[in-house]
């Protein structure tokens, strides 16, 4: 508790309003508010003002976040600045940036180091043309495809899935015969994502299993996999992002996994781990 | 580097923390633009230190102070004084609150006033009387006294006041 003993009025009016103040000046008030017009007055204002200002205060917390905050605090590596960890052919050096740049180069991260191989691979193209090609093509993964995918049908609402989640059995024995490997549909409900289907896809030139879900907010999330050689041990989650999508990907037996969503949505890991245990 | 479950989470929380931090942000900046960069600044350098956060309290007030510094850097690298750049409240004519306006039109008010609030008055006035901070709290953050931020508080809740009763007054 605080002393506002000698203070103007209304800093103690204000203390009092905010129960700031110990029971034996709480009670001085009470009685100055009782007796004296003029402190009502000033009382009754600043409740006022402390009703107005909260109002405004809280209609700011509805204002969208923008999506390059949510991404970047994705993206900061724990030793300091943006992740280095995508797989990009030429990467710009790290320079130490002040605030007020660095903020906005972050925001811009993925663009600069794109632009960054991109502008690689032009300076490169000039003195070694034969070797630019494969560069690129070597830099498209099957995440890559799975993420292009993913904006596509993601948008179709009535054509959601190729096979309903209605005929969930059939979609088990179909996709692990069309990809080759064994699999069980995971139950999300506890994530809030609800199976709505699968489609079969040719992702990095392999068939690959998409098996997508839909939240209560009518996002759609898919999980897709593809046999690979058989893996020594099951790999970590990598998290990456392709511009307005999140991907978590990890390798298990004979097959490579990925949960693709929102890259905005902070629980994209938290269904990726769920998945890498039931699957 | 792979991020640990153990940063993981605290990004998550990060995240969840957004809106709070970029409102503070914009106590502090009062511009949209320089708020999301200063959050942005604030969040990076909390990952980097989230090894610090010992779990006690709020971790938003942790994230608070920390963004607090950074603008008080920042201030003092542009070499601009604490509250310039902004008209005096008392001087702005159309900063008045329309109680009869309809809802957008009065949020936007409401939302213009915070915006153009002196920094001193209202980080206060949102860390106490918005966010139920204690006065200590609020203290700690901003660093500044205690006795700083009573008068702050008063001062912000008097002027808040009398941006919509003088409005009331002018048209009886």
């Amino acid at each position: 508790m605080e002393s506002t003993q000698g203070l103007p009025l209304e800093v103690r009016l204000s203390a009092y309003l905010d129960g700031q103040l110990s029971h034996a000046e709480a009670n001085e008030i009470d009685g100055i508010l009782a007796h004296d017009e003029k402190a009502r007055t000033l009382f009754n204002r600043l409740k006022l003002g402390s009703d107005l200002g909260r109002k405004a205060f809280e209609d700011m917390l509805h204002e969208p976040v923008p999506l390059d905050l949510v991404r970047n605090i994705k993206l900061v590596s724990i030793d300091g600045g943006q992740d280095a960890g995508r797989p990009l052919p030429s990467e710009p050096p790290k320079e130490v940036a002040s605030y007020g740049t660095s903020a906005r180069l972050g925001a811009a991260g993925l663009v600069l180091l794109l632009a960054g191989g991109s502008a690689g691979y032009l300076l490169g193209a000039q003195h070694a043309a034969p070797a630019a090609p494969a560069q690129v093509a070597q830099s498209r993964s099957w995440l890559d495809d799975i993420a292009d995918y993913h904006r596509i049908y993601a948008r179709q609402t009535r054509h959601l899935a190729e096979v309903p989640a209605a005929e969930s059995a059939h979609i088990a024995d179909w996709l692990t015969a069309a990809v080759g490997v064994d699999f069980k549909i995971p139950d999300l409900t506890a994530n809030r994502l609800s199976f709505q289907g699968a489609r079969l896809l040719v992702a990095g030139g392999k068939p690959t299993a998409q098996l997508l879900y839909k939240d209560d907010d009518g996002e759609i999330f898919a999980v897709c996999f593809q046999r690979i050689d058989p893996a020594l041990e099951k790999t970590e989650l990598d998290d990456s992002i392709r511009d307005d999508l999140g991907l978590i990907s990890w390798q298990a037996g004979t097959a490579s996994f990925v949960v693709v969503g929102p890259s905005s949505d902070p629980a994209l890991e938290t269904i990726a781990q769920a998945v890498a245990q039931t699957i | 580097m792979h991020p640990t479950a153990e940063s993981n989470e605290f990004r998550r929380e990060l995240v969840g923390l957004l809106p709070k931090l970029r409102r503070f942000a914009m106590t502090l900046t009062r511009n949209g633009s320089d708020a999301d960069d200063l959050v942005q600044e604030a969040c990076e350098r909390a990952i980097t230190r989230s090894h610090l956060w010992n779990g006690e309290g709020r971790l938003e007030s942790w994230i608070y102070a920390m963004t607090r510094n950074l603008w008080v850097d920042e201030i003092r690298k542009r070499k601009v004084r604490t509250g310039s750049g902004t008209v005096d409240f008392s001087e702005q004519d159309d900063l008045r609150i329309e109680a009869s306006a309809d809802k957008a039109v009065y949020a936007k008010q409401l939302h213009k006033l915070i915006m153009t609030m002196p920094e001193g008055l209202s980080s206060v006035f949102l860390l106490v009387n918005v966010e139920g901070h204690s006065y200590r709290e609020a203290a700690d953050i901003l660093g500044i006294p205690i006795g700083t931020v009573m008068s702050r508080l008063s001062t912000a809740r008097i002027r808040l006041a009398a941006m919509i009763s003088e409005q009331t007054e002018r048209r009886t």
